[in-house]
């Protein structure tokens, strides 16, 4: 067989399949749930991670995109991928923590408020910082790294953390940021002009010191 | 120049920090976990709301505070009003009963 027509052959099956499982799930069996997360899970774990670089948090909001899948699936419109749908759920979701955790730093009211009201585990848990799968010699660095990526705008970061960590092709990160892929290109270009100059800054300063 | 090549190399290699980053994965355990907080969630609908109630009690307590900061400054000014006019009364009051403007005054000397 032709591995063109190979290839296309396996494509068209996974649309199938995806199609068989959208319907599975739509009837709410658990049986194509399981499946869906088994699938996925580590997928979208790492995705968390990369923008929350803690696995605590990681897990908790892995599990909320989850839930989100589960509970929205009737409102999935099918025009990209159900893979590319998750991704969206957890790059939503991590920022979503990322800026209620800022907005709690801004407010003492709200911060008081939260407490009375939320559960604990919303805090950050400083002690678990950093990504399991760096090696040993590179914490260090990749958590000056990390601390430089979050000051990045919003789309830059989706756009590096997907390239980068997730090691996405720039048309991958293009679908899932709903973007053209030169946009993408571009925003990448920035974020590591970006990081260059914030980094040369830090270590300056960190030099002086 | 040579902490100038020093920073640079010190970027570079903070650059490549991620480049041989592993994928982290989850334990098995994972799609236990996550029954079990659907299950939880399902029970206890109430606890999944905490977050809009807190932020409604939150709206809310602006709300009265702004709306208590709005009664106070009005019952302030209507009071000055009110206090405005009791001294125009007072002053008033006390010209009629000694005629402080009486513009006959001298007039009834005169006629004397």
């Amino acid at each position: 067989m032709h591995p063109i027509q190979h290839i296309s052959t396996q494509s068209h099956r996974q649309v199938i399949e995806e199609a068989k499982l959208i319907e599975q799930l739509e009837q709410g069996l658990e049986n194509a749930f399981r499946h869906l997360v088994d699938q996925h899970k580590d997928v979208v774990y790492n995705t968390c991670l990369g923008f929350l670089h803690n696995p605590h948090d990681a897990e908790d909001v892995s599990q909320e995109v989850f839930i989100q899948v589960f509970d929205s699936i009737h409102d999935f419109r099918k025009e990209a991928s159900l893979s590319t749908w998750i991704y969206r759920i957890s790059v939503t979701k991590s920022l979503e923590l990322i800026r209620y955790r800022k907005r709690k730093k801004r407010s003492w009211f709200f911060k008081a408020l939260d407490g009375m009201f939320n559960e604990p585990d919303q805090e950050p848990d400083e002690s678990t910082y950093g990504h399991p799968g760096l090696a040993l010699e590179n914490k260090e660095r990749a958590k000056v790294l990390f601390s430089e990526i979050d000051k990045l705008t919003d789309k830059q970061r989706v756009a590096f953390t997907l390239q980068k960590i997730e090691g996405m092709s720039y048309q991958e990160v293009a679908k899932i940021m709903e973007l053209s892929i030169p946009a993408v290109e571009s925003l990448i270009h920035r974020a590591k002009n970006t990081l260059k100059k914030n980094l040369y800054h830090y270590y300056q300063q960190n030099e002086l010191d | 120049m040579s902490t100038k090549k020093h920073i640079d190399y010190e970027v570079e290699q903070t650059l490549k920090a991620l480049n041989k980053i592993e994928r982290a994965k989850t334990d098995d355990f994972f799609y236990s976990r996550l029954m079990a907080r659907m299950e939880h969630q399902q029970q206890s609908p109430g606890q999944r709301n905490s977050f809009e109630f807190g932020f409604a009690l939150a709206a809310a307590s602006i709300m009265i505070i702004a709306s208590l900061n709005l009664l106070s400054i009005s019952a302030y000014s209507s009071n000055t009003l009110q206090q405005e006019a009791d001294a125009t009364y007072v002053l008033e009051d006390f010209t009629a009963d000694y005629q402080v403007f009486e513009l006959n005054y001298y007039n009834t000397f005169e006629e004397e």
